[in-house]
């Protein structure tokens, strides 16, 4: 029995981790952006796609390591983030809804049209920059899966402080609170929603980039990602920064362990089954603020 | 003599007839002395390269066009076939059945070629062999794996050029059970789950069934097209195999192999095979020490003694500056079959091509050297097969066996019962198949 939990429960537990903290962040970042502007950015997967390939792009070519091009890709993206608020998203706040859905639908579209064009459709697969498993023993587990949960924690812990300890991500939480207080009380919505957007795209990029070595990339992988993030943001509360997270590393862990017993693809069916009845039944999610018909 | 000046009128007059004629008899000197004017060029011969350009196959898809293209090239630098140039058409068929159908019939109806070379994954094959079937159009399968199309799928303008599922497998199998003697039990047998990945493990399963009388072999699905396998790897060390067969291709086998190695899941294996089309030749450095040892069955292997082998790999690389594959190679000696087939008929008719392509012996890249035969039954090319082992991220043959017993019986349009699906013959196929004799594996070593 405990030769079992070691060798087959535990390394899908630390693979559950890693898998509720990569999409974890980007839909951190979607929920923030609902909660500020109550904009639903369909595009926020493909940035996750996009900033991996532009991360890599510069891996390939100017930038000497990858931890490098991890930090380098969040500040491109970041920027990216901001292009998308002020051009797209802004001159569209207070309008009907549809035509926000539309229009970052639309932008989602494109950017898969052109990662295929720029980059070819044909999936890359990419080494790890630390190669090599480590054993425990009775099981053996890849020593860049270790490391990146080591840097999600970093990456998870520094989120937690800048929202939690300084002024600026206080002025954040508030926003996704109450935006409309908020510039009563004499803060720049305009740019905290701005650099919502920008952080919200940088956090995509990190996830994507730490992911790249994980899984082989395409420009579709920003739709299989999109699909994760509302699956998490609707279970743990749209706007809800804490539900968010909580939410992404249950549902890691529920998918990569109930891969154990049940088939991925049964897993993904139970999934979206769970999803629905969450929907039906508590439709704010477990930490969201409670909606209008409730 | 009148002394009258000829007035202007006069002069331009008679000044415009003397040009006229000088023109006139210029132009007549000119056409009869000019030299005969070039020969109108005979109108092309158009092929038809039709696989997966994009998407996870991208880079057998793109072997395929190069081997096309260096067989091609040859033709026409010898002449063409039929006096003819050869063009080629290449469409890409994404991996999509729905595509595929409509790039066939563009080649069919629109471009009028005279043979097919393709496709690439066998799920989109079963679509383009219906269509080759129904505009009656040669079509030459040099990559696809699957055992369909001997079989059920089976139509009489349709030549299998390498070595399908159900001939390779035969030949590793039987390597495998002489090497290993594995039981069943403790052998796993992954594969996407697809048209080919279906017809590998069945393919396995039932040989050593009904060849050796071994049950109770394990096996795993996943999609085709996966960027994540872990999620199937508790599946895997639940049964905890000692003996592992794998059938992927293209990225999907690049980021499995690289993710069973990163989670020790290939350490401790007695054996570790794979189906003919696990790695590509030119795809290996992407492995790394994780390939070393797979064991697989080649209808061509790069160290190959075969000279034809040896001259195509010289030339691909010449070409290319790329090292050629078992792609690239199948393509190459498909379209110089169709050639010589052509030139023999004295015709691109559909009808005597097949005439002369049945029964017919030939030479090429394939296999271990020697004389190929296309059999007339089934339409399968009948030589040994080589299986490969990785050693040091470098191919080694080290052993051939018996192509004509590999191959089986001929099942040629094999029917699928009333009420039963094509899986269900399919299993037929192989309950009635010959297991008897045993092929002849002969142990060699060939190293580049």
């Amino acid at each position: 029995m405990l030769e079992y939990v070691l060798r087959v429960i535990l390394p899908s537990f630390f693979d559950g981790l890693i898998l509720g903290a990569s999409f974890g962040l980007v839909a951190l970042g979607l929920s923030i952006i609902f909660g500020i502007t109550g904009v639903i950015n369909f595009s926020h997967g493909d940035l996750f796609m996009l900033g991996s390939y532009i991360g890599l792009t510069l891996l390939w070519s100017i930038l000497p390591n990858f931890w490098i091009s991890i930090i380098v890709a969040a500040l491109v993206l970041g920027a990216i983030g901001i292009m998308i608020e002020r051009l797209i998203c802004r001159p569209l706040y207070g309008k009907a809804p549809l035509l926000i859905f539309v229009a970052t639908f639309g932008l989602a579209l494109f950017l898969r049209e052109a990662a295929k064009l720029i980059w070819s459709p044909n999936p890359i697969s990419v080494d790890a920059p630390l190669i090599g498993h480590m054993s425990f023993g009775v099981f053996y587990y890849p020593i860049y899966r270790l490391a990146i949960l080591i840097i999600f924690s970093i990456v998870y812990a520094s989120v937690w402080f800048f929202f939690n300890k300084t002024k600026y991500g206080a002025i954040v939480r508030a926003a996704t609170e109450n935006s409309q207080m908020l510039a009563c009380l004499g803060v720049n919505v305009s740019r905290v929603r701005m650099f919502t957007f920008s952080l919200a795209s940088a956090l995509a990029a990190v996830g994507g980039m730490i992911m790249l070595p994980i899984a082989s990339l395409s420009p579709e992988a920003g739709a299989l990602v999109i699909l994760w993030c509302f699956y998490i943001i609707v279970l743990g509360g749209m706007g809800s920064i804490g539900g968010t997270v909580l939410a992404a590393f249950v549902i890691g862990e529920i998918f990569t362990l109930g891969s154990v017993w049940l088939e991925p693809r049964e897993m993904e069916i139970l999934g979206f089954l769970i999803l629905i009845t969450v929907l039906i039944v508590r439709p704010r999610g477990f930490f969201g603020k409670p909606l209008l018909l409730e | 003599m009148s002394t009258k000046p000829v007035s202007r009128r006069e002069f331009l007059k008679y000044g415009a007839l003397a040009a006229g004629a000088a023109i006139v008899a210029g132009g007549a000197v000119y056409y009869a002395t000019r030299p005969a004017p070039p020969p109108a060029p005979k109108a092309a011969i158009k092929i038809g390269d039709l696989s997966g350009k994009t998407g996870v196959g991208a880079n057998w898809g793109l072997h395929m066009t190069l081997g096309t293209k260096l067989a091609v090239d040859e033709l026409n630098a010898a002449g063409g076939v039929l006096g003819r140039p050869v063009e080629i058409v290449t469409e890409d068929t994404a991996l999509r059945a729905d595509v595929a159908i409509k790039k066939a019939e563009k080649l069919i109806l629109e471009d009028k070629v005279a043979a097919i070379f393709g496709v690439l994954s066998s799920g989109v094959q079963r679509a383009v062999i219906k269509v080759t079937e129904k505009y009656k159009t040669l079509h030459f399968l040099c990559v696809a794996c699957a055992d369909y199309f001997r079989t059920v799928d089976f139509h009489k303008y349709f030549f299998t050029v390498h070595q399908d599922g159900r001939m390779s497998h035969r030949a590793l199998v039987t390597w495998l059970e002489k090497e290993y003697n594995p039981d069943p039990t403790k052998l796993l047998i992954t594969y996407q789950d697809y048209a080919m990945g279906w017809a590998h493990e069945r393919a396995v399963r039932k040989i050593f069934e009904h060849a050796f009388g071994k049950k109770g072999t394990n096996k795993v699905a996943w999609p085709l097209g996966a960027r994540d396998f872990t999620p199937w790897f508790p599946k895997i060390k639940e049964i905890a195999p000692e003996y592992y067969h794998s059938s992927t291709w293209g990225m999907d086998s690049i980021t499995q192999i690289r993710q069973m190695g990163d989670y020790g899941l290939l350490k401790g294996l007695k054996s570790f095979t794979g189906s003919c089309c696990i790695y590509l030749t030119s795809d290996l450095t992407f492995y790394g020490p994780t390939a070393d040892g797979t064991a697989f069955p080649k209808y061509w292997a790069y160290p190959s003694p075969n000279k034809e082998s040896i001259d195509f790999r010289d030339k691909f690389f010449a070409t290319f500056g790329q090292t050629p594959n078992q792609a690239s190679a199948a393509h190459y000696e498909g379209v110089k079959l169709w050639a010589k087939a052509v030139e023999k008929a004295g015709t691109t008719d559909p009808d005597a091509v097949v005439e002369k392509l049945e029964g017919m012996e030939y030479t090429g890249p394939l296999g271990p050297g020697g004389t190929k035969v296309m059999r007339k039954e089934d339409h399968a090319a009948i030589f040994d097969n080589q299986i490969t082992l990785i050693d040091k991220g470098k191919e080694v043959v080290v052993a051939t066996v018996d192509g004509k017993v590999c191959a089986g019986k001929p099942m040629p349009k094999f029917p699928i019962p009333e009420g039963k699906t094509v899986e269900d013959a399919m299993e037929a196929v192989y309950d009635q198949d010959s297991y008897k004799p045993m092929p002849d594996i002969k142990k060699v070593r060939y190293e580049a």
